[in-house]
């Protein structure tokens, strides 16, 4: 078996990932192995952006079925293209521009796409403002037919009221 | 729990309102490693290290010694590191994030290492302001640490999973539980003298308490796995003739490389864990660090590096 990166070496390591039942295998040669950061009991060095990081022969396939724009650019100059070769954000405002590029990536790496404040941050926040919030969030994915995220945030906003 | 070597909280942050670091130029770079440094330093008694001007020996010696990470070692330019005087606290300056918060205490006290990590944190986040959304939480370079920004890590010894593989089961069972398993210095080394970190890799939707919660319970588990392998291993009057002569090696020796000293010393504390040996785990896990290559170049200041570790462990032992 060749391996699934550089598809010219024998591939010598099996890699296998499941997150919430979401289950990725990769066969990879020893240098693209190493390359990746991927060895005997190690995880990817940036987790769920195996995907597509350091595959760039998948690139071009990955933004068409996302209809993502590959050149799209933050202030601080980052375009989502060199993100997703890195692996790493220029600023943090590319979480607000790369939103929706970045939203499979981080449920793949966490199985999640939002943040469970702490406690003492949490406490802060008002949990009447907060559910007006998510409100709006949902009515918001509802019109972008994002569903999936309009049923969690539904499932949120339950979870909320009857605390 | 007698496998557990030590507990370690990192909190990766930055500063709200400053580009991460593959976006800042190195005058950029310099002038945050100062204001950092100089904001740190109000918080707390720590003592500076300018990473550029440090020699690769003594880079090797923090590395040994847990208090950075090796790509830290190796890329040091504009980087810098506050070690704290309690021995346990390390904040590197300029590593991937702006600031990497790091605790790290012997054996398994992951609440403890939390709760104090958590109050370094505090400190440096009204004095700093760290980059945080309600919705992302604390907004990290890679996209792996956002969230909680935290890794939390225990390091274990396994002699018994690795000598009959069950430790190749242990990669899958983790990755289910958004756990992992690495080598003894992190992310992409070897597992040197059967010691492993499991760690997190999920940091996104679940709060620090349930993380080490999952973590602890995970840890726990492997714990009971290993105990029951101890003892079956055990019943083979080999693998107590084995450790024993470790310690025969390590008590009489006149040279010693560190990786045979670090096998024997992996096996004295297996045979300590069985209950075979006597010797104390934490002698046994300070020794392991000392002796190692770049801590022990220091150490030898110039004669034979081999005849000075055999002679400390001699002398320890």
């Amino acid at each position: 078996m060749l391996c699934d990166n550089c598809k010219k070496n024998k591939a010598t390591t099996y890699y296998k990932k499941t997150v919430n039942g979401e289950t990725t295998e990769t066969f990879l040669c020893e240098e693209c192995a190493k390359k990746l950061g991927i060895g005997a009991g190690m995880m990817f060095k940036n987790g769920g952006f195996a995907d597509f990081d350091g595959f760039d022969f998948l690139l071009p396939d990955f933004f068409k079925t996302n209809r993502l724009d590959a050149e799209k650019k933050c202030e601080c100059g980052k375009t989502f293209r060199s993100i997703a070769k890195t692996g790493l954000v220029g600023c943090e405002k590319c979480y607000e521009t790369f939103r929706k590029e970045l939203a499979p990536t981080l449920r793949k790496m966490h199985g999640a796409t939002n943040h469970k404040p702490r406690a003492d941050k949490a406490a802060k926040a008002d949990p009447k403002a907060e559910i007006k919030a998510l409100r709006e969030k949902m009515s918001k994915a509802v019109k972008e037919e994002n569903f999936e995220e309009a049923a969690r945030l539904r499932d949120e906003i339950k979870e909320r009221e009857e605390k | 729990m007698k496998n557990a070597v030590s507990t370690r909280i990192r909190f990766a942050r930055n500063i709200a309102g400053v580009k991460f670091l593959s976006s800042m130029t190195s005058e950029e770079k310099r002038e945050l490693l100062l204001k950092i440094k100089d904001e740190a330093k109000k918080t707390g008694d720590f003592d500076f290290i300018d990473m550029s001007a440090l020699s690769d020996i003594r880079a090797g010696e923090l590395v040994e010694k847990h208090l950075i990470s090796p790509e830290f070692a190796e890329n040091r330019e504009n980087c810098g590191v506050l070690l704290g005087k309690d021995g346990i606290t390390s904040i590197m300056i300029n590593e991937e994030d702006h600031l990497r918060i790091q605790v790290i205490m012997p054996g398994l006290c992951l609440e403890k290492a939390l709760k104090k990590a958590k109050e370094l944190e505090k400190k440096l986040d009204d004095a700093l302001g760290f980059a945080y959304s309600e919705e992302l939480g604390y907004l990290t370079h890679c996209p792996s640490n956002i969230g909680t920004g935290m890794r939390a890590s225990v390091m274990l010894h396994l002699p018994a999973m690795t000598e009959t593989g069950a430790i190749g089961r242990l990669p899958s069972v983790l990755s289910q539980n958004g756990l992992t398993v690495r080598g003894l210095y992190g992310e992409g080394t070897r597992a040197g003298g059967a010691i492993y970190q499991i760690s997190n890799c999920v940091s996104l939707g679940l709060s620090e308490e349930e993380i080490i919660e999952r973590l602890d319970a995970m840890i726990k588990k492997i714990d009971e796995t290993e105990t029951a392998l101890t003892k079956q291993l055990f019943e083979n009057e080999r693998v107590a003739d084995r450790v024993s002569r470790a310690l025969g090696t390590l008590k009489y020796a006149k040279l010693i490389s560190s990786s045979e000293a670090l096998k024997l010393l992996s096996d004295v504390r297996f045979g300590a864990e069985a209950g075979v040996l006597d010797s104390d785990l934490g002698v046994i896990d300070r020794l392991s660090t000392d002796i190692q290559p770049c801590s022990m170049e220091i150490a030898a200041d110039g004669k034979n590096r081999d005849a000075v570790r055999a002679e400390k462990i001699r002398n320890t032992l």
